[in-house]
């Protein structure tokens, strides 16, 4: 199965909000959307599940037009909410049986997903009874209640201990290996970079980032190395660097614990590393740079998240 | 339709389940089942029951004397078996005047003292005057009839004319049968009124219930998975008709309990309650087609404003608007019914659909010349512009719920949904 969406475009109340937004995403797969609050992420998302039309652009599902009600989707919004009053077993086999499943099976369903997360004891207790984390953890199985083909996660890991994340990664992992079709929005990065093989960016209502996130990261090392030295501390070093390999490098500057070069095209490493040594530096550290997924979102957005 | 009726369990079962929706029908039934056995109960308690009702052939109708009394008849004007006509030993003979004041003020077994001076003249004593519903005692009203009876009596032996024969002659009962060409407006009056005032009360107090659930889900969230679950018209329909048939189911249970009461009780009552109880039953079924539709097109509006506001305290002053027109509707029936049941006022409510589940069903129910056609176009008024009022209701609930933090307009969400609509 393969999800494409073509450069949707969304306006409220005259403004544009979504200015051409294209991605797609194939079943076996996660996608990782990130982008800053207000990016444009739930706007996207909330196309997708055909709360609001797109003003232009189309959703194609193995090249044909995307009907939301033909397919069973999971979506677990950013914005939690059941019904506080109402027992777990209760809320989760409305919500099965409102997607399209009997009542017999989605009791089964919903007894089998609160087994798996670890919280069948409380099937019968109110949800405003439960911890935070066990309340995430029922939003949690009511997304996948009725068993979909696309699962949408929107910072599924928001207020999980790190034992519950655990266990929700394992069922992330799960669902792709099942050949799931999931879509994951986070700001936890490391996450994303453990489960989505491609990634896309999204900021102001553009997509500034797109592709394999390998490819993604590999684009971004590509003609970096880093170096760090024993005998220099790394202001003194960036300089010595930009004094004396000032032909070889495009630019050098201090990045976290190392001092970060991009090199002039055409330059080689050993090159460097050779004249490095020549000028009496002692290489603690030395390699070729492959960024975090998190340097690359605050490269590409700018700004902390 | 699976949706929906999905949709509909679930929110019946909600309601059923609410304790105050059960309490208050548990409440409201015990209060309408004691209050109408209230009349046997007090002749158990009183133990009347058939002894009394044996001795009242034999007394004057409409004249009875009801408490017990002190009597001091020294000349002995008044004989036992007349003071018998009007009470059940509820005179006790005292000798002196000074006697029965002693016993009056020292005893609470007596309610006064009557003293007789001549046979057109007595003297009546109590410890406080005492005040009836219509402002006087009527116990000396009583006794003045008994008075005069025993007068009456003797003075029509003394011209040898049996006054029993007297009194059969004046008090013959005349036989009326009345006609009414057309509709006699009195029959239904009570119970149209009854009716109407009941369906007021139930889509204010069911219109608020719907509006407020609506704007919980909104502020506990639990919308955005709802709206991507379903579609909003299973959900807002399955909202609205749910809470109709909780409504009435609650109305229906409430009201058979009354009738089966009244009924049991009905020799109690002697029929003072038909006016209320023996409704006709066209007026039954076009008061359950008008009332339904009526109560669906608020509950659809009340969904609506549920959908608008952002927490459910504001519902309340957001449904001002809506609660104005309604108490206007409601008041424009009320005094179309009072003024002229087929005057101007009700024919114009009739075919505004604001107003015509209760003008139309006023006019069918109290008003003569009423046609069929006239209902029929009402009618379709109606369900049309509930069924109208319903899909807009679900595209308010659509849009309005996902809209969180600032205040929404109507005219926004109606721009909103146009604009949908045009691409869709």
């Amino acid at each position: 199965m393969k999800l494409e969406v073509k450069n949707i475009k969304k306006s409220f109340n005259e403004k544009e909000v979504l200015h051409g937004i294209s991605f797609e995403v194939d079943s076996g797969k996660a996608l990782g959307l990130l982008g800053r609050n207000g990016a444009g992420k739930t706007t996207t998302i909330r196309i997708l599940m055909d709360v609001f039309k797109a003003n232009t652009g189309e959703i194609l599902l193995d090249g044909k037009p995307f009907v939301r009600k033909n397919i069973q989707i999971g979506y677990l919004p950013e914005e939690r909410g059941l019904y506080p009053k109402k027992t777990v077993i209760e809320q989760m086999m409305y919500l099965g049986e409102l997607r399209g499943l009997s009542s017999k099976e989605s009791k089964t369903n919903s007894d089998q997903w609160l087994k798996r997360l670890g919280i069948e004891e409380y099937r019968k207790s109110k949800l405003e009874t439960l911890s935070k984390g066990n309340q995430q953890k029922v939003q949690l199985a009511q997304t996948l209640v009725a068993n979909p083909d696309i699962v949408i996660l929107d910072e599924p890991f928001s207020g999980l201990d790190p034992v519950n994340s655990k266990i929700l990664k394992d069922v992330i992992l799960e669902l792709i290996q099942e050949g799931k079709l999931v879509i994951f929005s986070s700001h936890q990065m490391s996450y994303v970079e453990e489960f989505c093989e491609d990634i896309i960016i999204i900021d102001k209502g553009n997509v500034i980032l797109s592709g394999n996130l390998k490819q993604v990261k590999h684009r971004f090392g590509e003609n970096r190395i880093f170096i760090s030295a024993n005998n220099y501390g790394l202001v003194e070093l960036c300089e010595m660097i930009k004094q004396n390999l000032n032909g070889q490098i495009k630019h050098a500057e201090v990045f976290k614990d190392i001092v970060l070069l991009e090199l002039q095209v055409g330059c080689v490493r050993n090159d460097i590393v050779s004249k490095l040594i020549q000028q009496g530096i002692d290489i603690e550290k030395f390699g070729v740079y492959e960024p975090s997924l998190t340097d690359i979102f605050v490269k590409e957005v700018g700004g902390e998240e | 339709m699976k949706q929906f009726l999905v949709v509909l369990r679930y929110e019946l079962k909600g309601h059923f389940q609410n304790k105050v929706y059960r309490l208050s029908t548990i409440f409201v039934t015990l209060l309408l089942v004691i209050g109408l056995s209230f009349p046997t109960i007090k002749n158990l308690i009183s133990g009347d029951d058939n002894e009394s009702s044996t001795n009242t052939d034999t007394q004057v109708e409409g004249y009875l004397l009801d408490g017990h009394y002190l009597l001091v008849d020294e000349k002995g004007y008044l004989s036992q078996d007349v003071i018998n006509l009007f009470c059940d030993n509820c005179m006790k003979d005292v000798s002196t005047q000074k006697e029965a004041e002693d016993l009056l003020t020292n005893s609470s077994d007596y309610d006064a003292v009557f003293v007789v001076t001549s046979d057109l003249s007595y003297k009546y004593i109590v410890n406080n005057q005492s005040f009836s519903i219509m402002g006087y005692d009527n116990t000396t009203y009583q006794f003045e009839s008994l008075l005069r009876y025993q007068y009456q009596t003797i003075e029509f032996e003394a011209l040898d004319i049996n006054f029993t024969k007297v009194m059969e002659v004046m008090n013959t009962s005349i036989q009326k049968e009345e006609i009414v060409l057309g509709k006699d407006s009195t029959d239904n009056y009570m119970a149209t009124y009854v009716l109407i005032f009941v369906l007021y009360m139930m889509v204010l107090l069911y219109g608020q219930n719907i509006a407020v659930a609506v704007a919980s889900e909104k502020s506990n969230r639990a919308v955005e998975i709802l709206v991507t679950s379903s579609s909003s018209n299973a959900l807002i329909f399955g909202k609205v008709i749910a809470g109709a048939i909780a409504s009435i189911i609650q109305f229906g249970v409430i009201v058979i309990a009354a009738v089966a009461t009244y009924h049991y009780n009905y020799d109690a009552w002697n029929g003072a309650l038909d006016v209320i109880f023996k409704i006709p039953v066209d007026v039954l079924i076009t008061f359950g087609i008008f009332g339904v539709l009526g109560y669906l097109l608020y509950a659809f509006i009340y969904g609506a404003i549920g959908a608008i506001v952002q927490k459910s305290e504001e519902v309340n002053s957001s449904a001002i608007p809506i609660t104005i027109i309604y108490v206007i509707a409601f008041m424009v029936t009320y005094f179309g019914m009072m003024i002229d049941a087929n005057g101007i006022l009700l024919k114009i409510a009739s075919y505004i659909p604001l107003s015509s589940f209760m003008a139309m069903f006023t006019r069918v129910s109290m008003g003569s010349g009423v046609s069929m056609v006239e209902i029929m176009v009402s009618l379709v008024i109606l369900i049309g512009t509930t069924g109208l009022i319903g899909l807009l209701a679900a595209k308010i609930y659509r849009m309005g719920t996902l809209m969180y933090g600032n205040k929404i307009k109507i005219s926004t969400i109606l721009k909103q949904i146009g604009k949908e609509n045009k691409k869709a």
